[in-house]
């Protein structure tokens, strides 16, 4: 990240065109490749499970499966993208392959990721638990902009830094998030609305 | 036959009414509700039959030129025969505690988790600070006031739209919206239960209300609630049947992204100069005294033209909820961790920064001879612009790369053509 603070006029312009020159070389080897996500798809399917965790599609990242659902997303997160990265990396440094920043970065803001979404759905709260969260999610954002500078945040990043002041107001997260809400949705839905009982 | 199953089928009912009546169904209170801008007639009961107005009074409809809230009928003169075309239909807030209260172990749970002491290892809502910072009608913590005699219940407030159809390919496409309040201090395993959550109406379709269109729907909700909180109201329960006093509050509510906001009455409104702020620390939260000052500017405008000027500028606009004295629009409405973490941030780092879709979707691997031509096109980017390149030199995948690289949004529904590639670069 270049530092705001510059003496010389045009030292930032400067540093700033050398940040796009090296960013554009990174890009390169952008995102995981359809090796890795086979490979991710295998662990998948390998996996055993405890059954209140949601399998997440074993065709991951394939069109057909359609929208995957929160408990889906959350149990990919929980488990098996991070573990999956993880072994491939070690595979690819222990093979002597060459280590590729890029790649080593993405793998670490999964992580960081991970572990920031740990903590705020933890089923106990305290003081630590917001710091842990805002700390992790902080240093995942900051990592994002490093890996991706030409994007802008989503309003869903920004929002994020607020669930630390959340936590601690309100506990832990399952006594204030939707997931309830959403089951009367799917009993509205399912309830018949053509006036014939039964059918 | 023998007699007590004679004597029962006679006392079956043959009328849906009657039914209804045997089994206690909820009592509920039809609106009618313009289908053009959400303004909601209560009924005036004439003879105990329903009526309502013929026509919208609400000053946008004025301008229209009028707008008709009933079904017509065949009487002379194609007059309305008293049946709303868009009706809203809301559960009586009073009938339902009533309910609830008098099952046998609720009022005993609401008590004992009302009285829990606050923690600093939370393990659940009701003793967290976020809810004892209400305040109550004579100022005291709302929760610990009238230990005894009264009843404190405190609620969350959810409102989601969905699609009535089912979301098929190809599928009618509607949004109507359930409002839906849980009763907070009842303990986690009682607390969702369908029997426990007042449905307080469906806000009817055919598509999603905006934010002042909202507000039509809460005012009958905010009115009672208003009155809960400062009169509060005696129901006979099952620990006290000769009668209680029981006062409401809404303490939170969670919404999704788009709905929060209009619940807050606050617009997705970012400030363009702090945002640049690399600091995350330096980024400052709304406080409520100035929403509460925007807010009131925003009602007391005297035109529409003017709230909407307002309204661009401060991002706040006034919502039916700040009508209850305790409501904090800033602390109230915590984002939704269902939808922030798992629909939100894991998705768009599944699908955007490890390339999940595109990895996904791409069917051959890219040939040494498209990287090359990549590295190639990029390189001629960073000295000349998207405009005096010649893109159409590219091949579709080239291109198709480079979209991916500078974020541009890919519409992943249809084929994607050079054309509208190159154009997408270009902006």
């Amino acid at each position: 990240m270049p530092s705001v603070t510059s003496d010389v006029v045009g030292e930032g312009f400067v540093q700033d065109v050398l940040q796009e020159r090296t960013n554009v070389t990174i890009l390169l080897g952008m995102g995981i490749s359809q090796d890795d996500l086979k490979e991710i798809r295998d662990d998948i399917a390998a996996t055993v499970r405890p059954r209140w965790h949601a399998v997440p599609p074993a065709n991951m990242g394939h069109v057909s499966h359609g929208k995957l659902k929160a408990d889906e997303w959350k149990s990919c997160f929980d488990f098996d993208i991070p573990v999956s990265l993880l072994r491939i990396e070690t595979r690819r440094s222990a093979s002597g392959k060459q280590v590729d920043e890029y790649r080593a970065k993405l793998v670490h803001s999964t992580f960081l990721l991970a572990i920031a979404i740990r903590w705020a759905t933890s089923h106990r709260t305290s003081a630590m638990h917001a710091e842990k969260y805002t700390k992790n999610m902080k240093s995942y954002l900051e990592l994002l902009r490093d890996l991706r500078p030409t994007q802008r945040f989503r309003p869903n990043h920004l929002n994020a830094l607020l669930i630390g002041r959340y936590l601690r107001l309100y506990g832990p997260v399952r006594g204030w998030w939707m997931f309830p809400f959403e089951r009367v949705i799917g009993d509205l839905q399912r309830s018949n609305t053509n006036n014939k009982p039964g059918k | 036959m023998m007699n007590p199953e004679k004597a029962f089928l006679k006392s079956f009912p043959t009328d849906v009414r009657v039914a209804r009546k045997l089994l206690g169904i909820p009592k509920t209170i039809t609106y009618a509700c313009c289908p053009a801008c959400s303004s909601l007639y209560s009924p005036k009961d004439e003879h105990g039959v329903p009526t309502y107005p013929y026509d919208c009074t609400s000053e946008q409809c004025r301008i229209r030129g009028g707008c008709t809230l009933l079904k017509l009928g065949s009487t002379p003169g194609r007059k309305g025969i008293g049946v709303p075309k868009r009706p809203f239909v809301m559960q009586d807030f009073h009938d339902f505690v009533g309910r609830l209260l008098s099952r046998p172990g609720v009022e005993i749970a609401i008590q004992q988790s009302g009285e829990q002491a606050r923690d600093d290892v939370v393990e659940d809502i009701v003793t967290a600070d976020g809810i004892r910072a209400i305040k109550g009608h004579d100022g005291a913590p709302f929760l610990s006031g009238g230990r005894g005699e009264e009843l404190r219940l405190l609620w969350c407030l959810s409102i989601d739209f969905f699609n009535p159809y089912h979301n098929k390919i190809a599928g009618k496409v509607a949004s109507v919206g359930s409002i839906v309040l849980s009763c907070l201090l009842l303990p986690p395993d009682m607390r969702n239960k369908p029997e426990n959550l007042y449905l307080v109406g469906i806000i009817p379709g055919p598509r999603e209300p905006s934010g002042d269109e909202i507000d039509h729907f809460l005012r009958p909700l905010v009115e009672v609630m208003k009155e809960s909180w400062a009169e509060g109201s005696i129901y006979r329960t099952h620990e006290y049947p000769h009668g209680r006093i029981v006062r409401s509050a809404i303490a939170l509510s969670v919404n999704d992204l788009p709905m929060a906001r209009k619940i807050m009455g606050i617009a997705n409104h970012i400030d363009k100069e702090a945002a640049k702020e690399k600091d995350f620390d330096a980024w400052r939260v709304r406080t409520l005294q100035r929403v509460q000052e925007d807010a009131l500017k925003w009602r007391n405008a005297a035109s529409p033209k003017e709230r909407k000027r307002l309204y661009s500028k401060t991002g706040v606009r006034h919502s039916v909820l700040m009508e209850l004295e305790y409501w904090d629009p800033t602390t109230m409405v915590p984002i939704d961790g269902m939808h922030l973490f798992f629909l939100g941030l894991l998705q768009y780092h599944a699908r955007t920064l490890l390339g999940m879709d595109s990895a996904g979707s791409r069917n051959e691997k890219v040939s040494e001879t498209t990287l090359k031509q990549v590295e190639d096109a990029r390189a001629m980017l960073l000295h000349t612009s998207t405009e005096s390149l010649d893109l159409k030199a590219l091949t579709v995948e080239v291109l198709k790369i480079l979209c991916e690289e500078r974020g541009v949004n890919l519409k992943q529904s249809t084929r994607l053509r050079k054309s509208d590639l190159m154009e997408s670069l270009k902006v």
